[in-house]
């Protein structure tokens, strides 16, 4: 990896760590990173272990997933917007990343565990594409996850409807095969982009 | 009154289509196809108004969802809200609204089918001036950004056919 990509990505760490500091939810906007000082970065980790049930049922962890460089997306099924979008971008994504994309794991961890079923999920996945993994778990086991990788999430009531709907951080992590977290994209990352920086990474 | 504006061959409405009615033209209404037991959908669509006076979209109705009502996305930083708009959506003087992924949309809340790909959803446009206009929204990849942006994913395009 390029110095220059790590330094930029460690300084969006620190942003996302101060914002979760600070905030009930993380709020990172591209001015703050320019202001930061540099002595902080290296105090953050984003991500962690995990114990989750995937699509088919089957109860996986972090490990499962190392060997391959993956791509975390947090959504909901219930979604109509950005959640079928970034999914469409991740498969964007990978389509240009070619015969590379089997390096790629895509994954997208619910952050609405109580109506997206392990069943639910394996309807929805295949609609994106036949690499997605879709994981859930208990709300605790989603609460932790989330909260490691600074993923802020809430359920929004509306007193006309009976559903409800989720205000939640559109992040997408790229990990590399040993699981670290080398690259953060923001909602709004074109797909081109996306594989550009997972290529770069595949050769760093 | 309702016109249908559609390109010669294929399935009726996958190409782009328009519905005008006054001095509106409802440009390409279109959806995402849905997982069979989703229930919730969003309906997006361009709006031009050929007239010196403003319209306003004030409400939407459709068979096909327990609920439709207009939401937007609200970007609070990195954080995604969606909320239904206030007051409707203004239709500027001769220009135009666009209601897209990212921005505006119309919400369908507890869908009674599953949205598939290449069918069709109506919908009554309800406008101050104009009333109520009828449009056909055509429903894409599940993926897709739209039907001038970047095509969905291929595979998952021919496996939801
Ligand atoms: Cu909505």
């Amino acid at each position: 990896m390029k110095k220059s990509t790590r330094i930029g990505i460690l300084l969006v760490i620190v942003v996302i760590a101060a914002a979760a500091a600070m905030a009930e939810w993380l709020v990172i906007r591209d001015g703050d990173v320019t202001k930061l000082p540099s002595g902080l970065i290296t105090s953050v980790e984003i991500g962690g272990p995990f114990t989750l049930t995937d699509h088919t049922g089957r109860q996986v962890t972090e490990r499962d997933y190392l060997g391959n460089f993956t791509l975390i997306f947090f959504g909901y099924t219930f979604c109509p917007d950005v959640c079928p979008t970034e999914l469409g971008d991740i498969a964007l994504a990978l389509d240009e990343l070619g015969t590379d994309s089997v390096a790629v794991t895509p994954l997208m961890i619910t952050i609405d565990p109580e109506r997206d079923t392990p069943a639910k999920l394996a309807e929805y996945v295949p609609l994106f594409h036949e690499q997605l993994i879709g994981l859930t778990g208990t709300v605790e086991q989603i609460k932790e996850v989330a909260d490691s990788y600074r993923i802020f999430y809430r359920r929004v009531e509306d007193p006309n409807y009976t559903y409800y709907l989720m205000d939640h951080t559109s992040f997408i992590y790229l990990l590399d095969p040993e699981g670290n977290v080398v690259a953060l994209f923001r909602y709004g990352t074109s797909p081109e982009e996306m594989a550009s920086i997972i290529r770069r990474h595949m050769r760093s | 009154m309702v016109i249908l504006t559609v390109a010669a061959s294929g399935s009726v409405l996958a190409q782009a289509h328009e519905h005008k009615q006054g001095p509106l033209t409802v440009v390409h209404p279109w959806s995402r196809a849905t997982a069979p037991s989703q229930k919730a959908g969003g309906v997006f669509l361009r709006i031009r108004n050929d007239s010196n006076q403003p319209d306003r979209l004030i409400g939407v109705e459709s068979d096909r969802a327990d609920v439709a009502s207009l939401h937007a996305l609200i970007r609070d930083g990195d954080v995604m809200r969606m909320r239904p708009v206030q007051g409707g959506i203004e239709v500027p003087a001769n220009g135009e609204v666009v209601l897209a992924p990212g921005g505006k949309h119309v919400m369908l809340i507890g869908l009674r089918a599953q949205l598939i790909k290449e069918s069709n959803i109506p919908l009554t446009l309800i406008f101050e001036r104009a009333g109520r206009v009828e449009i056909v929204a055509v429903v894409e990849a599940a993926g897709s950004r739209g039907p001038s942006g970047a095509g969905a994913h291929r595979a998952a395009d021919t496996k939801s056919r």
